[in-house]
């Protein structure tokens, strides 16, 4: 399949170019929050950034339909990561309308390896998350704005921990990553 | 309020009539201006004087000058520079140290299962790489070259039965999630991504926790 990547990976920079600080946490596997910034024209690098996390979203959503026919003991896990991804694609793509964005519409098919056992398919689960959280991490690493770094986390946190639990139902060691989205 | 008085201080200025009445019992002066009693041969006529000493005895003892000419009342202005923020990276390497090492707490005397045993290691695993990028990355922004590490050592202890470890390990990873998510948010942009990545990190440490 085609997995989209961050291109923009943020660069070390000095300390205290600082975003006013926030207490939102993580909402692993809830809907990813609305933007405070919507309305505003959001710069060509956030946007591709952006639009990276997006076709991410949109692979992951096909993708799992796919997945769900080879993990029928996960079905409940499976399209509740569906869900979420269906969330975050949506509100992802209504954040680059409203930043002055052309969100694309997702491909009709995805170019996937062929599933045929359950490994395949968590193996297909874990590229995909994968994908998705250094897509986030890249737009985490892209702004100074304090509603998009929230909306980012959340999307890479879910992404971390979809692996894991996607990880943890398969029996795979080790089930987490130290740095998720970091290649 | 009703309308201003001759001698009131208002917005630091003092606002007099053009005119000062002129006192019908007095004489006009030969060559005086209208209104401004005079004595005779040109003098001041007491009255007048008094008025006059008073009048500037009254603006002496509210700190007015009927002399400015600027807009208002005395303005002081202070500038100061507010000190540097402190660096927060210092208190995130503190908390992880700490973890790092009740993790080799809750690891000592059999306390928990063979399971249970596997998943400490693995989240201990992965916050010591937590702790050794958080010490590079100080390093970094400090322009030194590499990270003044130092083995992880000192002894702390944790409550007995094998339950009550799996608490307190939940709590730290729930205390370094919510430290490193703030932190987040005033971060720098690479910093920004450092941090999120080891949030998302202790946030699937909640999940193999539960």
């Amino acid at each position: 399949m085609s997995s989209p990547q961050g291109s923009a990976t943020p660069t070390p920079d000095e300390p205290g170019t600082s975003a006013p600080p926030s207490t939102a946490a993580p909402s692993a596997g809830s809907a990813p929050a609305t933007t405070p910034a919507a309305g505003k024209p959001l710069n060509p690098a956030l946007l591709k950034a952006l639009g990276v996390a997006l076709s991410c979203e949109q692979a992951a959503v096909w993708c799992y339909g796919l997945i769900a026919a080879y993990l029928p003991d996960d079905l409940d896990l499976i399209s509740g990561i569906e869900a979420g991804h269906l969330a975050r694609r949506d509100a992802t793509a209504a954040l680059i309308t409203a930043g002055r964005g052309k969100a694309t519409p997702p491909a009709a098919a995805y170019d996937v390896p062929a599933l045929s056992t359950p490994a395949s398919a968590r193996a297909l689960a874990a590229t995909l998350e994968n994908g998705c959280a250094a897509a986030w991490r890249t737009v985490l690493g892209s702004t100074d704005d304090t509603g998009l770094r929230t909306t980012a986390l959340a999307g890479l946190s879910d992404s971390a921990v979809w692996l894991t639990q996607i990880k943890l139902a398969g029996k795979i060691s080790p089930s987490t990553v130290p740095f998720p989205g970091q290649s | 309020m009703s309308g201003q008085r001759p001698g009131h201080c208002h917005d630091g200025r003092v606002h007099v009539p053009d005119q000062v009445p002129a006192d019908p019992s007095g004489p006009p002066g030969p060559d005086g201006p209208a209104g401004v009693p005079r004595g005779p041969g040109g003098t001041v006529g007491r009255r007048a004087l008094l008025a006059g000493v008073g009048s500037a005895a009254l603006l002496a003892a509210a700190g007015c000058n009927p002399f400015q000419t600027g807009g208002g009342g005395r303005t002081v202005t202070v500038t100061s520079t507010a000190p540097p923020a402190p660096d927060p990276i210092a208190g995130l390497i503190a908390v992880t140290r700490l973890h790092v090492l009740r993790l080799n707490a809750a690891l000592t005397g059999n306390r928990v299962n063979k399971a249970q045993a596997q998943t400490l290691q693995m989240v201990r695993r992965d916050r010591q790489a937590h702790l050794d990028a958080l010490l590079t990355e100080q390093a970094r922004s400090a322009g030194r070259g590499a990270p003044t590490t130092a083995p992880v050592t000192g002894t702390v202890q944790l409550p007995g039965d094998g339950k009550a470890v799996l608490g307190a390990v939940r709590a730290d990873v729930l205390a370094a999630l919510q430290g490193m998510t703030d932190a987040v948010a005033g971060a720098g942009r690479y910093r920004a991504a450092l941090f999120g990545s080891i949030a998302a990190c202790l946030a699937s440490h909640r999940v193999v926790l539960a």
